[in-house]
């Protein structure tokens, strides 16, 4: 019993710490409770830019906040392409340390954990054998050894179903012929044969090894996706700003032009999502950074721009409303309650439509009411008591101004000088 | 002929002047006015350090101001803001009701004492009046030799007195200035925010000695959907033409005075307004660090206003409504 029984919810729908894991299972910071129409425009756009194809797209916010409206868009964006066919889709949180080589490790390893490689591994070494009509690897034998196995394999049983004995060899061979299929370096990939043809499990590990370049494993990978069935791949990199501001200045050119080299050595074939905030934006568009943006500018053909919550309410209240919905155990008395509507909007002007800061308020608004014992939480209580529920005092000029804002639906008639003598005043 | 104009004590900002006053008022020591001032000048260092994101302040260990307070001490006795009693500096009836004035009025019983008692304001608004730009460019720091290049404009006067002039002026709010180039090529452009007037205007105004005769400056006023468009047209400008892409806050500042030759703090208000609502556009307010070419703390000559966290506005981030 968490005790929101009471308001008809089955716990607090808002989170404590409003920060984005999509593989979490906690709904409230999964990005599982997303209302798309506070995102209309933005969601209409990144869809166009992700059936047009684009190598890079850029998500575009404000501050220096981790804002979970940019993460919660580009979540729900990743998950919406999981769903189309013959492709791959894959969520990376970005750490400030990584560089290209280090997501492109992560995007192997992603495709290695959810047995992408090794379904291409399967359909390659089947072809091959096919293909080779070599008595030591029969394709019946291979065939039969692959189906039993109940998907990806810590080891796998070559020699006990084949006449293999020389896996190098082997491997050295498939990667010859995958050179000569799709048009990869067989250098590249002749490790990864080795493993996948072995103990497929220790796999990752190989990708820290100093032989191993990860940008060229990835666009070899790609290629050779894209003859057996996986031609498209949609690419999330979440927080992505953070390595931008994580490398030094002089360091941006070395850093632009490992991520051309990543783009262009999938391009056609995948696209990369990346989140931004102005600091890092503006690190990109000095010069040292042409080489990323020469392939992908930041025009508005690669750019979707996510703001704040329109500090009036309306869209406050909507996404308030899902939250709700998603923990709603009966019929409420109103979509919002216990919160009555007007303090919802309140609370999205106090946090100036930062839509992280407006959760964790409307979490705290509704603890702090259920601990206090109250049967609803009215805008008039919230104003008498604003420090025990906004955490600050709430003077008479924020809320003339909140007020004011709420009543100007329509083009008003304001004046500059008007603006700057009601500026002043408040300032006073 | 050039005006001639002597040298002016180098008090660059009001505040130290405001400063100096209240000082007196309490019957500080020369030590206790001098921490003061100290502590003014470390304040507005350490605000511009936080105005750029950046991290240590370049000028560490502000403490001596001896030449500060001899210069506020000039300045209050030649305005009839304090007078020398019993070896004793005391404020007199004009500085006593100097201090009770608000902020605004303060600027403007200033602006009207510092013309009488010097007549370097009413020479530079004048002279700024007189020219079609009404705006004059001129070098920083004296390269190349700054006084050539002033005499164009009919003003005889050194750099340093015309920097402090410039910052005055600047504070009173009668114009405002910015600098562009580099290197031999760095020029301050110094532009009126007032139209002068001869006669008594029926709005508020400042009022000046000059020419043994008051003139009266009213700030420049513009609409709002001029500024509107001013707006967005210059951050268009600033960032090829991609909405929602970020400007430097202190860049847009600049370009949007300038053009419609208005005052920092004019601008910073209306953007807060605007920032709340706004039927035309959307605009977002964010924090961040200025990168060391884009602006130095030492030429951050307003500080932007703060976001609601407390930290300055570094960019602004627009979009047109539908």
């Amino acid at each position: 019993m968490s005790g929101y029984e009471r308001y008809l919810l089955s716990d607090n729908p808002f989170p404590e710490m409003a920060v984005i894991d999509p593989y979490g299972e906690d709904d409230r910071v999964n990005g599982c409770i997303f209302r798309e129409s506070i995102f209309e425009k933005e969601i209409e756009s990144l869809e166009a830019k992700t059936e047009r194809g684009l190598n890079l797209v850029y998500l575009s916010g404000i501050e220096h906040d981790k804002g979970i409206g940019k993460s919660a868009l580009l979540v729900f964006q990743w998950r919406r392409c999981v769903d189309i066919p013959n492709s791959t889709s894959i969520y990376i949180k970005c750490d400030e340390k990584d560089k290209p080589k280090d997501i492109c490790s992560k995007i192997i390893g992603v495709w290695h954990k959810e047995e992408v490689i090794w379904d291409v591994f399967k359909k390659c070494l089947i072809r091959y054998a096919e293909d080779k009509r070599d008595p030591l690897l029969a394709p019946d034998a291979v065939r039969f050894l692959l189906d039993s196995q109940v998907g990806m394999p810590d080891w796998l049983p070559l020699t006990l179903y084949t006449q293999v004995r020389d896996v190098e060899k082997l491997a050295e061979g498939l990667s010859r012929y995958l050179h000569d299929e799709c048009g990869v370096d067989s250098e590249n990939i002749v490790s990864l044969l080795e493993y996948y043809l072995t103990d497929p499990a220790d796999f990752p590990s190989s990708l820290n090894s100093r032989k191993i370049d990860p940008i060229n494993v990835f666009g070899d990978l790609v290629k050779v996706f894209g003859d057996h069935g996986y031609e498209r791949h949609y690419v999330f990199l979440d927080q992505f700003e953070d390595m931008i501001v994580g490398t030094q200045k002089r360091g941006i050119g070395r850093f632009c032009l490992a991520l051309k080299k990543v783009i262009l050595s999938a391009s056609g074939m995948v696209s990369f999502f990346v989140t931004l905030h102005p600091n890092s934006e503006m690190l990109l568009k000095i010069p040292d950074a042409r080489d990323l943006t020469g392939v992908a500018p930041l025009n508005m053909v690669h750019r979707v721009d996510v703001m704040v919550l329109d500090t009036r309410g309306d869209k406050a209240v909507t996404l308030a409303e899902e939250y709700f919905k998603h923990f709603r155990t009966g019929d409420p008395p109103y979509p919002t309650f216990p919160v009555e509507k007007e303090l919802v909007e309140l609370i999205c002007y106090l946090e100036r439509g930062n839509i992280r800061r407006f959760l964790q308020q409307m979490h705290h608004c509704l603890e702090h009411g259920l601990y206090s014992g109250l049967p609803e939480i009215t805008l008039e209580y919230a104003l008498e008591n604003s420090s025990e529920v906004f955490g600050r005092e709430v003077n008479k000029r924020v809320l003339e101004r909140f007020y004011g804002l709420k009543g100007r639906r329509q083009k008003s008639s304001r004046s500059m000088e008007g603006l700057i003598s009601k500026f002043k005043k408040e300032m006073e | 002929m050039p005006i001639r104009l002597l040298n002016l004590p180098v008090v660059r900002r009001i505040e130290y002047l405001d400063d100096f006053l209240k000082s007196i008022e309490q019957g500080c020591s020369r030590e206790e006015i001098e921490e003061v001032l100290a502590e003014r000048k470390r304040y507005f260092e350490r605000e511009k350090i936080l105005a750029v994101g950046r991290g240590n302040p370049y000028r560490k260990g502000i403490e001596r101001t001896s030449r500060l307070a001899g210069h506020c001490r000039k300045i209050s006795g030649e305005l009839g803001l304090v007078m020398e009693l019993e070896g004793e500096l005391t404020l007199t009836e004009k500085g006593e009701q100097y201090l009770i004035l608000d902020e605004y009025q303060r600027k403007l019983y200033f602006c009207e004492l510092f013309s009488r008692a010097y007549p370097h304001l009413g020479a530079l608004v004048n002279s700024l009046n007189n020219n079609l730009e009404k705006s004059i460019i001129v070098p920083m720091k004296n390269k190349p030799p700054f006084r050539p290049e002033i005499a164009r404009y009919g003003l005889e006067i050194g750099q340093v007195a015309f920097d402090t002039l410039r910052d005055i002026s600047t504070g009173i709010g009668v114009v405002n200035w910015f600098y562009s180039g580099s290197g031999v090529n760095r020029r301050q452009h110094v532009y009126l925010t007032c139209s002068v007037e001869d006669g008594k205007p029926n709005r508020e105004y400042y009022r000046m000695f000059w020419g043994r005769k008051y003139i009266y400056a009213l700030e420049n006023a513009v609409d709002l959907d001029v500024f509107r468009e001013n707006l967005w047209n210059t951050y268009l400008d600033l960032n090829d033409g991609i909405p929602g892409s970020p400007v430097f806050y202190s860049s847009l500042r600049e370009k949007v005075c300038y053009a419609l030759r208005i005052r920092d703090d004019q601008f910073d208000s209306v953007i807060t307004e605007l920032s709340d609502w706004d039927e035309d556009l959307r605009i977002a307010p964010s924090e961040g660090v200025l990168p060391r070419l884009q602006d130095s703390a030492s030429m951050l000559k307003s500080l932007p206003p703060k976001t609601d966290y407390g930290n300055y506005i570094v960019f602004l981030k627009i979009m047109r409504r539908d």
